[in-house]
């Protein structure tokens, strides 16, 4: 039998056509797949059957994001390489005027800084390094969830409010010096502590050291919200990851785009208030799941499930009521921010000094 | 396979930085990967990138074999996995160090309990032998580090001599010591001897309030504190004839604007008026009479002169006060009437801080009559979110809770009417026991183990610092007291001086703080009288 052209295109539109179905199939499989592999590392982190890694809980995340075709080695040189120039200026570069018990990790912590926020030359003159910006264009990661990744901003050398502190604070793990995460509404910062002046935050964003008010001038943090220690708090080190494991649902969401394995979500969110009970996005999450589901059954006139999950939703309620939990919109955020960094001046720490000698 | 993958973010952008990434053995990427090695059309994209750095130490030099990424794509693979294989080598062999977490509520982690376990019995001068005499066991000398014992130990044994002519030279009672404003009691006054007594009475009526033995009484607490001090001569009912006159006012107000007694609100709404306003009352005879509003005593608030100043005996006969006793006077009002009221810290003041019925909190400065929001509180710089908390600053402080903190006054009215002694110790410990966190009691603490250090300085004529390893127990009293410090830093404490001070409170005053203040007045003022 001959074949003309047109059989021939028409066999190959249906071959077509049942590729990308199996193939849609296998990819929903492979993601659930490498999703499932990333939780299971990091739930063996939080149980203490692992040893527990940041860097590593962060790279996790990542590579499932990415199909699981990450190349650690090439994550963790690129972390080594900063490290090294923060090594290399904090030998050469001294602290002007800071005499106190801890001054070589205020040392480095000073020269960590200015890596983020300075070009950095060898006696060359050769560039080693350039400052981490923030991205304007697309902070919170709306057109590419990949923007808010590390490994972008170790590559495009621009982040946001989570990949840079996430950053800082493998850094200066890899330095040993101590940072802690902390949180506020829609966004994440830096604490540190010394011996001059305490506890201070460190803003990644915008290269400064602003005092707590600039963050209660947003209006969004109540009295309620840091005796509650939902915001304003430091992370431990348990708690940090925890916060890695609603980035992988929220990474999960993003991928599929679709609720349909609400299976997952309800376990990481689940895994990270274990951890963390007051912890916002682990709640946000759980509340907005039960809510979807109940609606979902009341649809369907599963009243059994429909009733349990309203039961969920409300209790998730009742949880964030006491906290004394706002909504913030993306819009109020964006206004603050900007708000911020036109006086920014206004809310400087002027006790700490980041002045080299020269 | 290829067409599966049209959806995946990676296969979107083919010049996309993520590239670098993705090892090339894996069936999912290659070959966009690779394809985008080799078509020109992406070059530029990639040559956008700020990719790292040149030309410093290993790093980079592989790093310059990446950074053209054009001429040619395979020498440059090859540099790409020789990379990946030296840096994975250099990066396994390292050991990750967890950092500990900050933790506030234990207290047990802090050296407190180590000195003298119990103080009370202690007498101070049996202590004075014991503790601060200069240990002169001389150090075990090492086999491996011979030269430098031995040095050491020649060191060691001139400061002996010195120390024994030192000694008998400077042999004095602790409490003759005058060290930088620290002075130690003197339990051989007769002052001491006459109201020390007083002192223990006071406290161990307190402390059965606490322990439940006692029924809970705010009101007594306050006079056995303020009694001590006169020695036990002042009469209870005196005390409390004052506050039940201000009690027999504040009902005239509560009648005369028709309060509703069931809102928290209008309870705290009429003491405020009788801080802030002229009231017009009926005497019990029928008499009109008119009350001045309380005022702030300008003179020495801090009581450093006369600490008399800051008790609530003497505002509560002289219409003024400052920021312990006004505070405190509020809140025993409160307590008469009903009201539910709290008091609240932040540094070096206190202030009031009351519910609405929906339990939503409004601060009350009772030294200007300011209503404060929390965002001007904060913004002040000297309350941190890390004292927020860790409890130290701003949170409502529970009757049980305020009614330890009577031990702590007492223990530092002590300290001011005597000097420092165990008894102050004990008074803070004890208030730490029910009120951790106590920011008041662990200054106390750290006062005291200061004034140790000094003292046992002095003892052993003030050793330079290079040599302080010879003197195991200057450096044991010098850790105590710098992990002191420490845990009260970790805490978010911040000092402020009298001069900061005082600008803070004009600060109260200031237009802004003014306007806000009003705006709180006011709707304080709608919820009592219109919404009612």
């Amino acid at each position: 039998m001959k074949l003309n052209f047109k059989t021939y295109f028409i066999l190959f539109f249906f071959i077509l056509c049942f590729c990308e179905a199996k193939a849609q199939y296998n990819r929903v499989d492979s993601i659930q797949k490498n999703f499932d592999k990333a939780y299971n590392e990091l739930e063996a982190m939080l149980n203490g059957k692992q040893q527990a890694s940041f860097k590593r809980a962060v790279y996790l995340v990542e590579n499932a994001y990415f199909d699981d075709s990450l190349n650690y080695n090439l994550y963790l040189g690129l972390i080594d390489y900063y490290k090294k120039v923060a090594l290399a200026y904090n030998k050469v570069n001294k602290l002007q005027s800071y005499k106190y018990a801890d001054s070589l990790k205020q040392n480095l912590n000073a020269s960590l800084f200015k890596i983020f926020t300075d070009t950095i030359k060898t006696i060359d003159n050769q560039i080693a390094s350039t400052p981490f910006q923030y991205n304007f264009q697309d902070a919170l990661g709306n057109k590419d969830f990949s923007s808010t990744f590390i490994t972008n901003l170790l590559v495009t050398k621009k982040g946001n409010c989570h990949s840079l502190p996430y950053l800082y604070k493998i850094l200066t793990e890899e330095l040993g010096t101590k940072s802690y995460l902390s949180l506020a509404p829609m966004h994440i910062y830096i604490k540190q502590f010394n011996k001059k002046v305490g506890w201070y935050n460190v803003e990644l964003t915008s290269g400064s050291f602003p005092l707590d008010a600039y963050l209660m001038s947003t209006g969004y943090i109540s009295h309620q919200n840091i005796v509650s220690k939902l915001y304003m708090d430091t992370l431990s080190y348990k708690e940090s990851i925890a916060t890695c494991v609603m980035d992988l649902c929220y990474a999960y969401m993003r991928k599929l785009d679709t609720l349909s394995n609400y299976g997952f979500i309800i376990k990481c969110a689940n895994k990270s208030l274990e951890i963390k009970p007051n912890y916002v996005s682990g709640l946000l999450r759980l509340n907005g799941i039960h809510n979807y589901l109940y609606a979902k059954y009341t649809k369907e006139n599963k009243s059994d499930l429909a009733i349990i999950h309203k039961q969920a939703f409300i209790e998730t309620n009742k949880k964030l009521m006491k906290l004394g939990y706002q909504d913030v919109s993306e819009e109020t955020f964006n206004k603050w921010y900007t708000s911020y960094q036109k006086d920014k001046s206004k809310y400087d720490n002027t006790q700490i000094n980041t002045n080299f000698k020269k | 396979m290829r067409f599966a993958f049209k959806e995946n973010s990676l296969n979107k952008e083919n010049g996309s930085p993520f590239s670098y990434f993705f090892s090339f053995d894996k069936t999912v990427t290659p070959i966009s990967n690779l394809a985008h090695l080799f078509f020109a059309k992406n070059r530029q994209k990639t040559k956008e990138l700020n990719f790292p750095p040149k030309q410093i130490g290993f790093a980079s030099q592989v790093f310059a074999h990446l950074t053209p990424f054009s001429q040619s794509a395979l020498p440059q693979a090859f540099g790409i996995l020789i990379f990946i294989f030296l840096v994975s080598l250099k990066c396994f062999s390292q050991n990750i160090q967890q950092p500990q977490t900050p933790t506030f509520n234990n207290t047990n982690s802090l050296n407190i309990n180590n000195g003298n376990t119990n103080p009370i019995n202690n007498n101070p001068t049996q202590y004075n032998n014991t503790v601060f005499t200069p240990n002169y066991k001389a150090p075990l000398p090492n086999e491996k580090q011979n030269a430098q014992t031995k040095n050491a130990i020649n060191q060691y044994s001139d400061i002996k001599s010195e120390l024994n002519t030192k000694e008998s030279k400077y042999k004095k009672q602790l409490w003759e010591l005058q060290l930088k404003g620290f002075r130690f009691a003197n339990p051989n006054s007769p002052e001491y001897k006459l109201n020390h007594q007083c002192y223990l009475a006071a406290y161990d009526s307190i402390n059965d309030m606490l322990l439940g033995k006692k029924p809970y009484n705010l009101k007594r607490a306050i006079f056995l504190v303020e009694n001590a001090y006169y020695g036990n001569k002042g009469k209870y009912k005196q005390f409390t004839d004052l506050i039940d006159n201000y009690v027999y006012i504040l009902k005239q107000i509560i009648k005369n604007e028709n309060l509703d007694i069931n809102n928290n609100l209008s309870l705290n709404y009429a003491i405020q008026k009788l801080f802030l306003e002229k009231v017009k009352y009926k005497d019990k005879n029928g008499i009109v009479k008119f009350h001045d509003p309380f005022k702030y005593d300008f003179e020495n608030p801090m009581g450093d002169k006369d600490y008399s100043k800051q008790f609530v005996f003497k505002s509560l006969i002289a219409n003024t006060g400052q920021c312990h006793n006004l505070p405190l006077t509020y809140k025993l009002l409160a307590t008469e009437i009903g009201a539910k009221a709290n008091i609240a810290y932040s540094p070096n003041h206190s202030y009031i801080t009351f519910p609405d019925n929906d339990n939503y909190y409004y601060n009350f400065e009772c030294t200007s009559g300011a209503f404060t929001s929390y965002a001007f509180i904060m913004s002040s710089g000297y309350v941190s979110s890390n004292a927020i908390n860790s409890g130290i600053y701003t949170v409502p402080v529970s009757d049980q809770q305020l009614l330890a903190n009577q031990l702590n006054d007492l223990g530092i009215q002590h300290l001011m009417t005597f000097g420092t002694d165990d008894f102050q110790l004990q008074c803070a410990k004890r208030t730490l026991e029910v009120f951790p966190n106590n920011i008041m009691a662990l200054q106390s603490i750290s006062n005291h183990q200061t004034a140790k250090v000094q003292a046992t300085g002095y003892y052993l004529g003030f050793p330079k610092p290079e040599n302080i390893e010879n003197y195991p127990d200057l450096k044991n009293e010098m850790d105590k007291r710098n992990n002191m410090y420490d845990y009260i830093d970790m805490l978010g404490y911040t000092q402020m001086s009298d001069e900061v001070y005082k600008k803070w409170l004009n600060s109260v005053n200031l237009e802004k703080a003014k306007k806000e203040s009003e705006e709180i007045k006011k709707t304080i003022l709608l919820k009592v009288k219109v919404l009612n």
